[in-house]
């Protein structure tokens, strides 16, 4: 069979990698001359086999390779083919360093286990608090234009309020004159009462514009939003449904568009729901109604009740949009002095807005754990000079055969990496761990006003994070131990017996590490012992009021009936009568916010003294009560007496304040009897002082508050406080009774729902499971930043002691007993941990001041504090040398003199 | 590089000009006519043939093009540009200089 020639010839000369086309002809041409040769040896009366070994063995094809090569390939041609080629020589051998690295890491498992454990350690923490930036702050909500929207806010100067609603008036005046914003919307929270089904529900809801949803450029998930004249009366009786509720109370049945619901007595209907994740306003509610501005309305501009968001026209910046509103504010103010005086209007972003809560609890906590991955790093880095000591000779071998400095570097940092990414996948896993704890650390019940948090957990924001920082880290670990490594004299290196400057160096540079180690330990400790103790004090704070076995209940009032406010007074008055009467309660009361906080804002004025400056006018918190309120919750009178039966409508105006604000206005005389102007109608005069009661921030326990009296001043809704006898056991069972209540308020009037209930004990909670999760976070980076730390630090002085075997023997040797040997060698960790501590109080001092705002009863410079902190990590570093310092008791002499 | 391998390059790119002077003719062709005209005095590396053959095409010396006869696979016979040509005629006149210089000198005769 004739040999296939042009397959020969190209197997031949593929090494050239020419360009194809070229590569057909050449080897057709020499296909060609081959079989010729061949065909003449055939005709000579060779063998196919002779003839073919013949024509192959005519060519010298080294030489003709070299030639082609020399031919074919022109200057850049053949620079394009050696880079080409060093290319993919690269590619191989960086799989070769890869492969290396792997084998690196199992013969030294412990090591690389390790150092896996402690990246993926710092790894995991910042994954999962970024997860949460990622979600709270960075993409709270995924609006399509979300960089066009702006909440829109009033200060009014000389008030001290810098954040008010706006009037109807003026968002009027804002749509006719604006040149810079698309379109206004506004939202309003409401509660709402919801009959129809087997028993009334209390939903909390929204009014907003017809053109809401469209501003915010979502569409919903069934159905539609509204239409642009669906604000207006006669046609409002629409509603879009929260996805949440349409699963709660109508089972996510796919047929609820075109469903008639009764809302207060009013009928709506269902004209869309919206997706899963949308969330906003992020008040809790759980429909939108058109809402309609009534003639009334239009024209006020002193009731400040609407929540302004401003679409921006495309290329309009939000400086610019700010500035068009606070010109126009300004000229309302020249306009309409009487109701616009120091009035301002400003802007938001929409994120911002939403995250102010949150933005600085998040932002210390990614401080926190970015510390918690340096010291990890300090760690690794430790970890890799000391096995760059162990590989001094092999390295030194390889620079010595040739091997260039970057391409040794580049093996070393490929094992940082290779560590790193492990690091990172472990800690991967650790931070889905970490994020679901964090996410049920807040509960839902708070949680639920916080932007984005439904939306925590790992996505790809996450892992693009994780892996960056895992680059990032294995870099940072892997530098300078690289650097150090391939630094040496070689010559000086491979010499016997020789240790070489380099040991020096590499020594001090982990004497660097350990001491930065423990100086990012100390400010992480200092920062949590201020938050912890900051916590503490917060929980043996006197609250003010005693939340054991106390129930509170809400109670929402429907529109259109109970508009009178003797009906109002007299329904609750009734409740609260018919629940004391219950079996098992000791006390009953209403209030208009529950403890702790639970109060408004308002302004006042002491009658009888001059008006002060607009400036430095009063301000108080307001809470409407009933006397039985105070029993309930557990607030003792301090003087005077409380609300009486006889204080009511048409009785002079009473009200009792706390200590703090008769102390604050009134430290000169007894505030009994002294009066208050609250509003336009008659002052108010003082009968009683009762205890202070902490905040809602859970961070004064001294703010001024004002109490009203209900039958003075009737809501639309209130609620329920109710003190149980606990059982025999002392076991809390006041939840027991609120199927009675119930009961009691169904039959005042069978359409009022009794929706929402907690004890005053998860009322608390939940203002303080912000507090709770960041003081448990600080607190569990901190101690990992410690043991971290310590382990670096045992590390670094057992290494010590190795590589002073000789030193020490020869000081056994001239008569040095053990307990010098042990002081010796704790004397040197002393030295680093106190550098250490030193430069860690210098920089505690520096960034604590960031934590004054969250702290309670305690400065973010708290001299005990700091001196706790250091003393303890003074003792726990000590500690970590004595078992290197009894090693090196133990080191026998003539050995060590022997061995070098 | 010696002084032979100098004069063998130099005279078989002559050589080769001179082939094609006549007629195109292909590389085996080529490579067949210098062993069979010089007796096998002049012999060189076949696998620098080809090399050569596509040097001196992209010096523009000669143009090489593919033929396909009926029956026969397709060839690629390379002939004499007007370039080559010139370069031709100057190379004979200094390859005959030379050996007129060499005879002068060494008494050496050529045919």
């Amino acid at each position: 069979m004739r040999p296939n020639w042009n397959h020969i010839v190209r197997e031949r000369l593929a090494v050239l990698r020419l360009p194809p086309e070229r590569e057909i002809e050449i080897v057709e041409e020499v296909a060609l001359h081959l079989e010729a040769i061949y065909d003449e040896a055939l005709l000579e009366g060779l063998s196919d086999t002779e003839a073919q070994t013949r024509a192959v063995n005519s060519y010298d094809w080294r030489l003709l390779e070299c030639e082609l090569s020399r031919v074919e390939h022109s200057s850049l041609a053949r620079w394009l083919s050696v880079e080409k080629q060093r290319g993919g020589n690269q590619m191989e051998s960086l799989l070769q360093d890869l492969r290396f690295s792997a084998r690196m890491s199992l013969k030294q498992p412990g090591l690389a286990l390790i150092a896996v454990l402690t990246l993926a350690l710092g790894i995991g923490a910042n994954t999962t608090i970024f997860s949460a930036i990622e979600s709270v702050i960075l993409h709270p909500f995924s609006f399509p234009h979300q960089d066009r929207l702006v909440a829109i806010y009033e200060r009014i100067h000389g008030t001290g309020m810098e954040r008010s609603y706006i009037s109807a008036a003026t968002l009027h005046d804002w749509r006719e004159q604006s040149r810079s914003f698309e379109q206004f919307v506004i939202s309003i929270f409401d509660d709402f009462t919801l009959t129809g089904g087997d028993r009334p529900e209390q939903l909390s809801g929204y009014w907003v514009s017809a053109g809401f949803f469209s501003a915010l450029g979502v569409q919903p998930m069934l159905g539609r939003t509204f239409q642009p004249d669906e604000d207006t009366l006669g046609r409002e009786q629409v509603v879009v449904l929260k996805h949440s509720l349409w699963e709660r109370l109508f089972a996510a049945d796919p047929k609820i568009l075109g469903q008639v619901i009764k809302l207060d007595s009013q009928t709506y209907t269902v004209i869309g729901v919206m997706p899963k994740e949308f969330n906003f306003p992020h008040f809790g509610g759980e429909l939108w109604i058109p809402w309609v501005l009534l003639p009334g309305d239009a024209q006020n501009r002193e009731n400040r009740f609407l929540r302004v968001i401003g679409l921006l026209k495309p290329g309009v910046s939000q400086a610019q949009g700010e500035a068009e509103i606070r010109a126009l504010s300004l000229r309302a103010q020249q306009q309409y002095p009487a109701t616009n005086k120091g009035v301002e209007a400003y802007t938001v972003g929409l994120n911002k807005d939403a995250t102010r809560d949150t933005r600085v609890y998040l932002s210390f906590t990614l401080g926190a754990v970015a510390f918690v991955l340096l010291i990890a790093c300090a760690n690794v880095a430790n970890l890799l000079l000391a096995r760059g000591a162990v590989r001094q000779k092999e390295l030194a071998v390889r620079m010595a055969l040739g091997a260039g400095r970057w391409r040794v570097m580049r093996q070393l940092l490929t094992e940082s990496l290779l560590l790193a990414l492990l690091g990172g996948v472990v800690g991967l896993g650790f931070s889905v761990w970490g994020v679901t704890a964090l996410a049920n650390g807040i509960p839902q019940g708070f949680s639920k006003f916080i932007p984005g948090w439904e939306r925590l957990g790992i996505n790809t924001w996450a892992l693009g994070f994780t892996v960056l920082v895992s680059l990032v880290t294995g870099v940072v670990c892997g530098l300078l131990p690289a650097w150090q490594a391939t630094k040496s004299d070689f010559n000086e290196t491979l010499k016997e017996g020789s240790k070489g400057a380099a040991s020096g160096v590499r020594n001090r540079w982990r004497n660097v590490l350990v001491v930065a180690e423990v100086a990012l330990s100390l400010v992480l400790l200092i920062g949590a012992g201020l938050v912890i103790r900051s916590f503490i004090k917060i929980l043996n704070t006197d609250l003010g009021f005693n939340p054991d076995n106390t129930m509170a209940m809400s109670i929402v009032l429907p529109r259109g009936r109970y508009d009178q406010p003797e009906q109002r007074i007299h329904l609750f008055q009734e409740l609260a009568q018919r629940a004391a009467a219950l079996p098992g309660v000791t006390a009953v009361g209403l209030t208009s916010g529950v403890p702790p906080g639970g109060w408004g804002r308002g302004l006042f004025q002491i009658v009888g003294q001059p008006a002060p400056a607009p400036s430095e006018q009063p301000r108080a918190g307001t809470v409407i009560t009933t006397a039985g309120y105070f029993a309930a919750v557990g607030t003792p009178l301090r003087a005077g007496r409380l609300f009486t039966a006889q204080d009511d409508a048409n009785a002079p105006r009473v009200v009792l304040v706390n200590e703090a604000l008769a102390r604050r206005y009134f430290a000169d005389r007894s505030a009994i009897g002294q009066r208050l102007n609250l509003d336009d109608g008659a002052p108010y005069e003082i009968v009683g002082i009762v205890a202070n009661t902490i905040n809602a921030n859970l961070d004064d326990a001294a703010e001024p508050v004002v109490y009203q009296s209900l039958a003075q001043r009737a809501l639309q809704a209130m609620w329920l406080i109710v003190r149980a006898q606990p059982d025999a056991s002392g076991k809390e069972n006041v939840t027991q009774l609120t199927g009675a209540i119930r009961q009691e308020l169904a039959a005042l009037d069978a359409t009022l729902p009794l929706t929402e209930s907690k004890t005053l004990h998860e009322s608390y909670r939940e203002r303080s499971s912000p507090k709770r999760v960041i003081t448990v976070l600080l607190g569990v980076f901190a101690l990992l930043a410690l043991v971290m730390a310590t382990v670096g630090l045992y590390a670094v002085m057992s290494f010590a002691v190795a590589q002073r075997t000789h030193e020490i023997g020869v000081r056994m040797a001239l008569g040095a007993q053990t307990r010098d040997i042990f002081s010796f060698v704790v004397k040197q960790g002393f030295k680093l941990v106190s550098l250490g501590i030193i430069i860690g109080l210098l920089g505690a001092y520096a960034v604590t001041r960031l934590l004054s705002q969250v702290l309670y009863g305690v400065t973010a410079t708290d001299p005990l504090t700091y001196a706790m902190v250091a003393g303890f990590l003074l003792i726990t570093a000590l500690v970590a040398c004595v078992i290197p310092a009894r090693r090196a008791t133990k080191v026998d002499p003539l050995v060590a003199l022997r061995c070098e | 590089m010696t002084l032979g391998n100098e004069v063998k390059r130099g005279s078989t790119e002559m050589l080769i000009l001179a082939l094609v002077e006549d007629q195109p003719r292909h590389g085996y062709e080529i490579a067949k006519l210098i062993e069979e005209r010089s007796d096998g005095v002049l012999q060189f590396h076949v696998a620098s043939l080809y090399p050569l053959l596509y040097r001196l095409e992209k010096r523009g010396l000669i143009k090489g093009t593919w033929i396909e006869k009926a029956g026969q696979r397709r060839r690629r016979f390379y002939k004499l540009t007007a370039n080559g040509k010139k370069v031709l005629t100057e190379q004979r006149q200094t390859w005959s200089d030379f050996f007129s210089a060499l005879d002068r000198v060494a008494k050496i005769n050529p045919a």
